[in-house]
């Protein structure tokens, strides 16, 4: 069976709002937020038959959008770093302008992400970015708290190190920020 | 500014969305007000069926977005025991007599190859092109353009990591996986998945050589492998390194510029 216009339309506007904010607070702007709607829409139509039997659509949802925003951090990074190889006057559509202390930690971060494995990307997306509990996070991760402290510890330890060497022009704001909120 | 995790006293946005879209009842609390002032602010491109169907068409069969487990990652494919790289096993074998060492390499390598017509040893790299936002396998094309975007993917039974590294042609050599460190890239042994994210080809001319190498200790060890070769013969000794174990080489050729 085939979704119509009408299911997809409804679903837009029940979900469309959610999802677009959530992947606006990890992308930073709309432009990069639509997309990921977009693509998480396209494999609600691909996926049609599958997706009706969901008992939550909008975890579902979240599940796609967050490998397309993390997939996406990830070139994100790769292309900025081949920019800054080349010019170093290069500004433009490269990660947003941070206008907060936040915005600062969180440019950090999300350069971080992009260097560590999937799994551990997933974990910090939805406890930082998604204000997810860790046993929420578990579950949609698929695997155990204790797993997740682990997998965290590895991270903060990580990102430590790297703060340390200067490496990685890491600001130690966003440390701060990841201890307090993920420890 | 401290943001402390939430350790359940307060429901987290999934839970407020699943309020907000009626998935879960709703409980009146001031959370939910304030989500739902952040919901209705603007930037939600409007609906356009057009646009949504002809992205769902472009979603290619092996989608890596939907290779998920219930996990919401790739599926791990039951554990099978780690292959350790035949150049690292003969690293080991240096401190013993260069002329052992020698007599290995002749005797040895050839055993470990798996006969011919055993490529890679058992593993194999493949890629999807996408152009345009039309996405087909890489062997459809015979040309390829800077600007084309390259998905890899790989099977690789036995191996629990790659490093994924490019010589164009102007020789310049680039690790893609892992993005940044000495580490390899963590992959899911057996069947065939995806690599995360994509590679987008610059305008360097001339081929360019992809050797994913499987097992291996470490970046600077995969590159050494990759750069011996090159310095040896160029890009046709990268290819030859698809006949070792562990290893696998894509090329691809580069319209010529006008």
């Amino acid at each position: 069976m085939q979704a119509t216009e009408a299911d997809i339309r409804d679903l837009y506007q029940r979900y469309g709002g959610v999802l677009f904010h959530r992947c606006r607070s990890i992308m930073k702007n709309d432009e990069d937020a639509n997309d990921a709607v977009q693509e998480t829409f396209a494999r609600v139509i691909r996926n049609w038959d599958s997706f009706r039997s969901e008992a939550s659509p909008l975890t579902w949802m979240y599940r796609i959008s967050t490998n397309h925003c993390l997939n996406q951090i990830r070139n994100r990074q790769g292309r900025q770093a081949k920019r800054d190889q080349h010019s170093d006057a290069i500004v433009g559509d490269g990660f947003s302008r941070p206008d907060t202390e936040r915005g600062d930690n969180e440019s950090d971060i999300r350069a971080l992400l992009a260097q560590v494995d999937d799994q551990t990307r997933a974990i910090v997306t939805h406890l930082y970015f998604d204000d997810l509990t860790r046993e929420e996070t578990a579950v949609l991760v698929g695997i155990s708290v204790p797993t997740l402290r682990k997998r965290l510890n590895h991270f903060l330890e990580r990102s430590r190190k790297q703060l340390d060497s200067g490496s990685s022009g890491l600001a130690a704001g966003a440390l701060i920020a990841l201890i307090l909120v993920l420890k | 500014m401290s943001f402390p995790i939430n350790d359940g006293s307060r429901p987290s946005k999934l839970e407020l969305g699943r309020r907000h879209t009626g998935e879960v009842p709703k409980q009146g609390s001031p959370e939910e007000a304030a989500f739902a002032e952040q919901i209705a602010a603007p930037g939600l491109a409007p609906f356009d069926w057009e646009v949504l169907s002809k992205a769902a068409a472009r979603v290619p069969e092996q989608d890596p977005l939907m290779l998920l487990g219930r996990s919401g990652l790739p599926q791990r494919a039951a554990p099978e025991a780690p292959v350790q790289s035949w150049w690292r096993r003969l690293k080991l074998a240096w401190v013993v007599p260069v002329l052992v060492a020698c007599l290995a390499l002749v005797v040895v390598v050839p055993r470990l190859g798996g006969g011919p017509g055993v490529k890679g040893g058992g593993v194999d790299l493949d890629f999807m092109l996408q152009r345009d936002g039309q996405m087909m396998p890489g062997t459809d094309a015979e040309l390829f353009h800077p600007g084309d975007r390259l998905q890899f993917s790989y099977r690789a039974p036995g191996y629990e990591d790659l490093v994924l590294v490019g010589v164009d042609g102007t020789g310049e050599l680039s690790v893609y996986y892992p993005r940044a460190g000495e580490l390899p890239y963590p992959i899911v042994p057996g069947e065939r998945h995806f690599l995360d994210g994509s590679i987008v080809l610059d305008e360097a001319p001339g081929p360019e050589i992809f050797v994913a190498v499987f097992g291996s200790g470490g970046v600077s060890e995969a590159r050494e492998l990759v750069e011996d070769a090159f310095e040896r013969d160029g890009l046709p000794a990268l290819e030859q390194l698809a006949e070792l174990p562990g290893v696998d080489v894509v090329r691809i050729d580069k319209e010529e510029a006008p």
